[in-house]
């Protein structure tokens, strides 16, 4: 009995039958857009540079993006975001690690759209706070096409102070809208 | 009371100034990428290579530099709204990535490029922004 307990893991793997879920997936041209919407004005950055994991196995999923690579319509608004609101020279990064809930549930394998949660820890500007958020994974071919999700975050969370003279100008909660395409890591 | 006059005129023209100097700085145009002057010119291995090294040092040096560098075009990316050009360099996994400006078809892997865009860090790849093709 015991020899079989060890034996038929093997054979699954050798007809690939578990190949799915040992994948890692990843990304380079993730897209994070913050958008802040006041009366006054709409701001919108937008980050087509953002790199991602997703590990099949376990659920684990890690993001990590360049603050300078956040792109803004106007100059000057980019100026003020990283020299003064996240001081990019000092925290030239924004990471987020976590885990997407109850991985056991979810099955690959269907084709079709995946609405899962995710948990896990947002560190910006050298601070990091808790996240937790809905998201879809959409499921194509039997491999994970993409991934999206979107969220709200308080600038005050992270210690990014906005001047008082400009405050009614940028929402009280910026929208962060995540839309990552994944391929298969080839080892 | 002619005094007075004069003085009222000066503040307004400050004022104008003032306003005029504000208002050119809000609607400052982002660097032009293709006509500024590199702060450093060096092959995509050897950027990735410095990154690789020391990411701190590599930082302090060339971020938020507008860089040329100049390499072999490993893949093309196109998105929907733009295109991305990763150049080969000695690691299989890292490249440098280059966010083009404009969407380009013309280009394909094994291309010689030359590229300068603003650099942003470090993540996968070293990652330059607003990038333009400078050869072919």
């Amino acid at each position: 009995m015991k020899k079989l307990i060890i034996i038929i893991p093997f054979l699954l793997t050798l007809l690939g039958l578990d190949a799915l879920a040992q994948d890692k997936y990843f990304s380079r041209k993730g897209q994070i857009v913050f958008f802040s919407h006041t009366p006054i004005e709409d701001i919108e950055a937008i980050n087509e540079d953002v790199s991602s994991v997703m590990d099949a196995a376990s659920g684990r999923l890690e993001f990590a993006a360049l603050m300078k690579a956040f792109q803004f319509k106007k100059a000057l608004m980019q100026e003020h975001f990283n020299e003064n609101y996240v001081e990019s020279a000092k925290y030239p990064k924004a990471v987020f690690k976590g885990q997407i809930m109850n991985w056991e549930t979810i099955d690959l394998s269907q084709n079709g759209e995946h609405t899962v949660r995710v948990k896990g820890e947002l560190t910006i500007k050298g601070v990091t706070q808790p996240l937790e958020t809905e998201a879809k994974l959409r499921v194509d071919k039997g491999k994970l096409q993409s991934g999206q999700t979107l969220f709200y975050l308080k600038p005050e969370d992270f210690n990014i102070e906005i001047p008082a003279v400009v405050r009614d100008n940028i929402a009280r909660e910026i929208e962060v809208r995540v839309n990552v395409p994944y391929q298969l890591l080839t080892p | 009371m002619p005094m007075k006059k004069s003085w009222i005129f000066l503040l307004i023209i400050l004022a104008l100034v003032a306003a005029g100097y504000a208002f050119l700085e809000y609607s400052k145009p982002h660097a032009d990428t293709a006509t500024l002057k590199p702060a450093f010119v060096l092959s995509a291995s050897e950027l990735l290579q410095a990154y690789e090294t020391d990411e701190a040092a590599a930082n302090a040096r060339y971020l938020d530099q507008p860089l040329e560098v100049y390499g072999v075009v490993r893949e093309v990316l196109q998105e929907e709204n733009s295109s991305s050009l990763l150049l080969e360099t000695d690691s299989m996994l890292s490249s440098v990535s280059c966010n083009l400006l404009e969407k380009h078809t013309q280009l394909e892997a094994g291309d010689s490029v030359r590229v300068r865009g603003i650099c942003t860090g470090y993540l996968l790849d070293v990652v330059l922004v607003r990038a333009v093709v400078i050869e072919p």
